[in-house]
């Protein structure tokens, strides 16, 4: 993998960076009325209503405020809480690790999930287990995540009582309570990916195993184990890399209501509880780091082609 | 569908005539076209034919279960489920379909302006439209409707931003295949204005991958609607709808946990049936869909 | 009438024991109305050492035969209706699919008509070849790939050590059949199926490969079973061929018995549409239509439909294959007719 080609790939996406910040900046504009006013909520004397002018600089230009907000940024200093008077950044940098072992178990669950349900279908095409996974398919695409949440609540917690309901034990506490109370989350936000990935990979694979390399791998003597595990997968994973990419800006998406259901003290949480409140130092701040790893992960995604394709990683 | 049929313009007759040949053939497709037919019937039927007003309260009567009198039972202050179900089947249609229209006629002119010139102009609307892909789509749409005021035209707005990616790149896509075809390069010669050629060409060519899209898409506005509905950001209280329903019923999870059942079923069944609507589409519309 | 002289050293070695023998073989695949018999009757040889020749049109069934005795024909929808496959007095067709496993690549091996396509792009061009050696033999990572640059410099191509770590995209057509080539000889078969290994390539190089097949056959004393539609490339390399048509062979004799002096019609039919070096090319006749599904035309010869010599007696009843000596025919008139060769 040349290093030219990372470099200009990362070049590449500092446009697009600008238009995500103007844009997370400029929601203060899509306010409807006088901005402050509606900030500083109903009921709120003229001080606090100036306060808040002041704090979040709407005296001025629109965009000495924006070089303002975003020179913080660059400095790491997302502003602080209207309401919590808590810096944005220290907030986040605390709730950051639970979205991500949130995130990470689900992508877990959407890759196994995916992997078994897509290998299975297309190595027993035409069987039941194939008509299996594709209804599954279908149907775990048309579900709503908090709704298999809710599922997962009666089921699992409120009739069986094998997990907890809600709540949050961080790794670091209990390891054994961490993985109970991250199943039920992590099984909601990954299902749908799960699916995706099943539906994709059973094409894909179908498609490979048809290849003339399959034929060579058979007449060459070798295992369906090895020709499944080593040549058609590597080759029907591409696609599939292209497809996780999409999923994890879906699973990100899913945690404000996923960690709201389950009361999980993440950044999507963090979201939840401060959109409503329209306390939008923190909505910009959150929505702002939750780009920027949208953006890493398709950037990964990118490079991790030229690890798959050696077209690419040789030209 | 029959309307998406007649007014588009890409759909000749010839091509509408096997078309429905084809997609009579399809029995689950049929099958999904029927039931969202039926589901449109009873939304819009809904002041007709619910049993209940759909607000009316009988406390004396809170989550009962279902009976010959309440067929889906009642909620937490009494209402009756099926009505309500009835006339929440009216957000979630409004919601797809407005979402997916405001998207599609912002996108259109957009799209075809943005593969006709190239140039920078091109290249500000395509990273725009990168730059709101950056934003997981939930996200984006709570950010947006929240900012804007809680309510269904609200949600509806920020849905449409969130699809606009989709159906621009879509467009465009189709604008620059069009542009590289001979045909073009043949009417310019005799002096016809290539922009509207394009424009007839594009709007021809992609009447059926759009109609396949605005399914799927369609499918997934229902889901984000009750997503935000769930969250308290779409329809506002007491209007019913789905997502509003389910979170509702999600309070009284441990006294009457059989009523998330209800809203949830209706989701995931329309969004299904879209889905499949939309698979049915795509193999009844024929060839030029498929290289596309 | 003609009297057909039978050489009596080539009976000897018809009797003796071949290294792979079909018997009575056929093949069906299901259909939207019921099986269709796209191998029917299917008996040939081939002994050590020696290269035997398939030759038909697309259709013919030769492809199918060839993937058969590797037992690589996807059933369902395929199915072997009937016959014995022999390779060492043993049934291939009565092995269960590990032990098919351990034949395949081992004893026989396979090469194919589309070199671009038949290597994994994802996999270097070692990779695959240490795969290969290390699918029937117990040998390190190590000893493999100096196994695998040996296979490379045997088949002529240069700076092997170097090349073993380039993906196939690298690789031209010509390169990549013989690197198909040297994966086929990674575990010294005794039989190598070569399906129009040179079809898809430019006629230089076309040349190449056969002379390298060629030069590694006698090398090794190899069997090997060359599939063509091409006469000219299987009078190039083949010592006995059989010629098949609509699922059956036709005719089998050895290449020089065949170009002298055809038996059926339609190897006359390839002959005459065959081109031939020194030779002014406007005299190429096609053979008129196309070939007939096998199930209209089952109660009759089924090249009656585009034989030009055909008469009632060919309309009759379906036509045996009938030896005379080495060599075997399937034309109720072939004793009347006198064919036209290349000579």
């Amino acid at each position: 993998m040349p290093i030219q080609y990372i470099v200009k790939r990362l070049i590449s996406l500092l446009p697009v960076l600008l238009i995500v910040s103007i844009g997370i900046f400029g929601l203060t504009y899509l306010i409807p009325g006088d901005a402050a006013v509606t900030l500083a909520g109903e009921s709120a004397s003229p001080e606090r209503i100036e306060a808040i002018r002041t704090e979040l600089g709407l005296n001025e230009a629109p965009l000495v405020q924006y070089w303002t907000w975003l020179s913080g940024v660059l400095h790491g200093d997302l502003g602080t809480s209207l309401y919590m008077h808590v810096p944005v950044t220290t907030e986040l940098l605390r709730r950051f690790p639970v979205t991500i072992s949130l995130a990470i178990g689900a992508l877990v669950v959407t890759i196994v999930g995916g992997l078994a349900g897509g290998i299975a279908a297309a190595l027993r095409r035409g069987t039941w287990v194939d008509r299996l996974v594709q209804g599954g398919a279908s149907v775990g695409i048309a579900m709503p995540s908090f709704w298999i949440a809710l599922i997962l609540i009666v089921v699992f917690a409120v009739n069986l009582g094998w997990f907890p309901a809600i709540g949050y034990t961080s790794i670091s506490e209990s390891p054994t309570g961490w993985l109970q109370s991250i199943t039920m989350p992590s099984v909601a936000l990954g299902a749908a990916g799960a699916a995706v990935v099943a539906r994709q990979l059973r094409g894909s694979l179908i498609d490979v195993m048809n290849m003339d390399y399959v034929r060579t791998a058979k007449a060459r003597g070798l295992s369906p184990r090895r020709i499944v595990a080593k040549h058609a997968l590597k080759n029907a994973v591409m696609p599939i890399l292209t497809l996780l990419g999409v999923q994890v800006a879906y699973l990100l998406g899913g945690t404000v209501i996923v960690e709201q259901i389950f009361g999980i003290p993440g950044v999507g949480k963090y979201i939840y509880d401060s959109v409503f409140t329209l306390d939008l130092p923190v909505v910009q701040g959150a929505v702002l780091v939750i780009a920027l790893l949208v953006v890493l992960i398709n950037f990964l995604v990118d490079i991790s082609y030229g690890f798959v394709n050696p077209k690419l990683r040789q030209e | 569908m029959t309307t998406a049929t007649a007014i588009v313009p890409g759909l000749t007759m010839e091509r509408r005539s096997t078309f429905w040949l084809r997609f009579s053939r399809n029995r689950s497709g049929v099958i999904a076209a029927a039931y969202l037919v039926l589901l449109t019937a009873v939304a819009f039927g809904a002041p007709l034919i619910a049993p209940y007003d759909p607000l009316e309260q009988t406390l004396a009567a809170i989550n009962q279960q279902p009976s010959a009198a309440h067929w889906l039972g009642t909620d937490d202050i009494g209402r009756d489920i099926l009505s309500r179900m009835m006339y929440g089947a009216r957000v979630s249609l409004i919601a797809g379909v407005a979402s997916v229209g405001l998207s599609l006629l912002i996108a259109l002119p957009l799209g075809l302006v943005s593969g006709y010139v190239k140039g920078p102009l091109d290249t500000v609307i395509m990273r725009f439209a990168d730059a709101v892909q950056t934003l997981p789509a939930l996200v984006l749409a709570l950010t947006i409707s929240a900012v804007l005021g809680p309510g269904l035209r609200n949600a509806t707005i920020a849905l449409a931003v969130v699809f606009l990616p989709t159906f621009l790149r879509l467009i465009r896509g189709q604008v620059l295949a069009v542009r590289e075809e001979t045909y073009i390069e043949a009417s310019r010669s005799i002096g016809t204005p290539t922009f509207d050629i394009i424009r007839h060409r594009v709007l021809h060519n992609i009447a059926s991958p759009l109609i396949v899209q605005a399914a799927v898409t369609m499918g997934f506005a229902l889901l984000a609607e009750a997503a935000l509905s769930f969250l308290g950001l779409g329809v506002q209280p007491p209007s019913p709808s789905w997502g509003r329903m389910l979170s509702s019923s999600y309070t009284y999870v441990y006294t009457a946990g059989w009523q998330i059942f209800i809203p949830g079923v209706a989701i995931a069944l329309t969004v299904l049936a879209l889905n499949v609507l939309a698979d049915a589409l795509r193999d009844s519309l024929g060839r030029e869909i498929r290289t596309s | 009438m003609t009297t057909l002289i039978v050489n009596e050293e080539v009976m000897d070695e018809v009797r003796a024991d071949p290294l792979l023998s079909v018997e009575n073989f056929a093949v069906e695949f299901a259909t939207g109305h019921g099986w269709s018999r796209v191998v029917d009757d299917v008996s040939f040889s081939v002994r050590a050492g020696e290269t035997m020749g398939l030759v038909g049109e697309s259709g013919s069934g030769k492809s199918v035969t060839a993937m058969s005795i590797m037992r690589l024909i996807p059933t369902p929808p395929g199915r072997i209706a009937a016959g014995r496959i022999l390779f060492e007095g043993q049934d291939l067709l009565a092995l269960d699919e590990p032990q098919m496993r351990k034949v395949r690549g081992n004893h026989i091996a396979m090469i194919f008509q589309e070199p671009l396509t038949a290597l994994n792009p994802a996999f270097t061009i070692g990779d695959q070849l240490v795969e290969a050696i290390r699918a029937h033999r117990k040998v390190t990572r190590k000893q493999a790939g100096d196994r695998a640059a040996e296979l490379l410099d045997l088949v002529g191509i240069p700076g092997a050590r170097q090349r073993l770590r380039d993906y196939p995209h690298r690789f031209s057509g010509g390169m990549l059949q013989r690197a198909m080539i040297a994966g086929a000889l990674a575990c010294s078969p005794k039989l190598l199926i070569a399906d129009e290994p040179t079809t898809a390539l430019d006629v230089t190089v076309q040349a190449q490969i056969l002379t390298l097949l060629r030069g590694l056959q006698q090398e090794f004393n190899m069997a090997m079973l060359f599939i063509s539609h091409d006469l000219g490339v299987v009078a190039d390399i083949c010592d006995r061929v059989a010629v098949m048509y609509a699922g059956q062979i036709v005719e089998s004799a050895t290449v020089y018995e065949l170009f002298e002096r055809p038996l059926h019609p339609y190897t006359e039919g390839l002959l005459l549409a065959m081109p031939q070096h020194g030779k002014p090319t406007d005299r190429l006749v096609p053979i008129p239509g196309v070939v007939p599904e096998a199930a209209s035309v089952a109660d009759r010869c089924r090249f009656e439909t585009r034989c030009r010599y055909a008469a009632d007696e060919c309309r009759a009843a379906p036509v045996p294959l009938t030896s005379y000596g080495p060599r075997a025919t399937r034309c109720v008139r072939s004793k009347d007719l006198v064919l036209g060769g290349t000579s």
